[in-house]
């Protein structure tokens, strides 16, 4: 090794043990790390602040970390929630909307209502970038609100709001309508629309409900209350309405349901629906099933169902389920009305219907069965029992099933569909109405536009 | 003892507090309100979109974004630029991949692009700072080396 080698930068020697020492660097643009405590840099007393600070930052951030992962979503008292849902109104926030309801309520409500919009604008009924977060053309406003509190057990409360306005604006110019809802709309049906209106004559209720200790609106529990006051009924116990009874597996949960549905056993069918998501069924029951339960006593005797196979099939998502009826055959009958209906997995025959839409003239089988369903239009939607599971149990939801329904059925609908659904009306229009309102419709070439004489 | 330049380590910090800022602006407008990422994240949430561990995961390392800022800001005024460059490349993706989640789910605010541009900006900074030191570490040893040819 030469002398050269063991020299270190810029000719300096080296240490006796061969080791280079540290380049010199300036202090300004390099700083020194790792190991002992620098001893060729001072550390100024900016360091020290800046250290502080970023303690003091990180205990901040500590905090925020431990306060945004045990927040709770709701509002601290029953006023603070519906202001809440009335703010979001307010400020055409949809999601704020979704956000003050119970975890239940949200759960059903958020993705599906997406799903229906974007369905409804593809189909022309709704505007094809129809953007939720920011509906143009709706104008709303809730101002001075006012509320009364009533405490109807704990964790349950009546708001009533008794006095505020609300300023409303609608303009269908650039409101969310599609092209094929605004083909059907009358002429000067284009002009604004806005108004207001004084709240404290609505006596309009809400109820809030407390979960692990945050209150949000239920709109099961609103529309289960409202009812109550208007019939007068007293009010239930809360907590210790009709149980709940679910099914350990989806398919068990459905097929009970459909038996209950066929022998009409009101309470079974309560049982089976979801506590979380109908807990406000649950509650309220009582206060009307031992007159349904007289009611359905009474109509049981004017049919006969009779279902020898039932055969389903369950599509479980996380904690949902898609039930499919895979087969059944089944024979209604209904004695006073002569009518009846057997079917046996493939054909219906139908007797003593001979004079609705051409039912009873011997057995439909198989694609005409879904053609007779909805005349006029050739659809196949993908629709079944919508199963959820709380509680480790399954439960049929009743609310998701219908809404999955409703998005089942859009989507298998082109809007050619539409059209052809148009053209049906039509015909019943016979070109003098020109459509709903004195519309713009077209009638199909060789349409007869006036009425055939007798 | 390593040397590092100071420019990689200050600008590494300063994309870690881009990234927090860019956490604070709106990332989605409904309505008339307005909802940063953490807001957003405590919406998706209470709307059950957070039903798995992955997610809730996510969700909850996403709250531990300031804690992380701060603790890359503490290391840096404390000369641990190893930390800090671990904690840019961690802050740096965690706001890349939210920005860009989220934008490929909804229609974006100016938050998501950026917090994608920052947090670009945060990894390539610490990739700088890493870059920075073992060039600096070898420049040391390279004395070293020769002495045991």
């Amino acid at each position: 090794m030469s002398d050269e080698q063991r020299s270190g930068p810029e000719g300096e020697p080296t240490d006796p043990a061969g080791y280079a020492p540290p380049p010199p660097v300036p202090p300004d643009t390099t700083i020194f790390a790792g190991g002992p405590p620098a001893t060729s840099v001072t550390r100024r007393p900016l360091a020290y602040v800046a250290v502080v600070i970023g303690l003091i930052a990180m205990v901040g951030g500590a905090i925020f970390f431990a306060r945004s992962v045990g927040q709770a979503s709701g509002a601290k008292t029953p006023e603070a929630a519906v202001q809440r849902m009335f703010d979001a109104l307010s400020s055409e926030d949809f999601l704020g909307v979704i956000e003050s309801l119970t975890p239940a309520e949200r759960t059903l409500l958020s993705g599906r209502i997406q799903t229906i919009t974007s369905e409804l604008g593809r189909l022309g009924i709704l505007r094809k970038d129809l953007d939720l977060g920011s509906v143009d053309g709706i104008d709303l406003a809730f101002t001075g609100l006012k509320y009364k509190s009533e405490t109807l057990a704990e964790g349950f409360t009546a708001v009533e709001v008794t006095a505020g306005t609300s300023t409303y604006r609608i303009d269908p110019a650039s409101s969310p309508i599609g092209d094929f809802v605004r083909g059907l709309l009358p002429r000067g049906s284009s002009k604004t629309i806005s108004g207001t209106d004084d709240l404290s004559n609505e006596h309009a209720i809400f109820m809030a409900v407390q979960q692990d200790g945050s209150w949000f609106v239920s709109i099961g529990y609103s529309i289960a209350e409202q009812a109550r006051r208007d019939v007068g009924a007293p009010l239930p116990t809360f907590g210790a309405g009709v149980p709940a009874r679910g099914a350990a597996t989806p398919e068990a949960a459905v097929e009970a349901f459909l038996r209950g549905a066929a022998l009409l056993d009101v309470r079974r069918l309560i049982e089976l629906m979801p506590p979380g998501e109908m807990a406000a069924l649950h509650d309220y029951a009582p206060l009307f099933l031992t007159e349904l339960l007289k009611e359905s006593a009474a109509a049981r005797k004017h049919y006969s169902l009779n279902v020898p196979t039932l055969t389903l099939k369950g599509r479980v998502t996380g904690d949902e389920a898609v039930v499919m009826i895979d087969r059944i055959a089944f024979r209604l009958t209904v004695p006073d009305a002569g009518i009846s209906v057997d079917y046996d997995g493939k054909c219906a025959t139908i007797k003593g219907a001979e004079g609705f839409f051409g039912l009873g003239g011997g057995p439909i089988c198989g694609d005409e069965l879904s053609k007779q369903a909805i005349p006029g239009l050739d659809v196949n939607p993908d629709i079944g029992i919508t199963a959820v599971r709380e509680g480790g149990l399954w439960y049929v939801s009743p609310s998701r099933t219908v809404l999955d329904s409703i998005i089942g059925i859009l989507k298998s609908l082109q809007p050619r569909t539409l059209d052809e659904l148009k053209q049906f009306f039509q015909s019943f229009a016979f070109g003098g109405f020109g459509g709903f309102g004195g519309g713009n419709f077209e009638l199909p070439a060789g349409f007869p536009t006036a009425a055939p004489h007798a | 003892m390593r040397s590092v330049p100071a420019k990689p380590l200050v600008v590494t910090v300063v994309m870690c507090l881009a990234t927090l800022v860019s956490a604070m602006v709106p990332w989605l407008k409904t309505g008339e309100t307005r909802r940063s990422a953490f807001a957003l994240a405590r919406s998706a949430d209470a709307l059950g979109f957070i039903d798995s561990p992955l997610r809730r995961a996510l969700v909850v390392s996403w709250y531990l974004l300031p804690l992380l800022t701060a603790a890359a800001w503490t290391a840096a005024a404390l000369r641990k630029p190893v930390v800090v460059v671990g904690l840019g490349a961690v802050v740096g993706s965690m706001s890349v991949a939210a920005g860009s989640m989220f934008m490929s789910v909804a229609r974006p605010g100016v938050g998501p692009v950026a917090a994608v541009i920052a947090g670009t900006a945060a990894i390539l900074s610490a990739v700088w700072l890493a870059w920075s030191m073992a060039s600096a570490r070898a420049g040391t040893r390279v004395p070293a080396e020769g002495r045991g040819e």
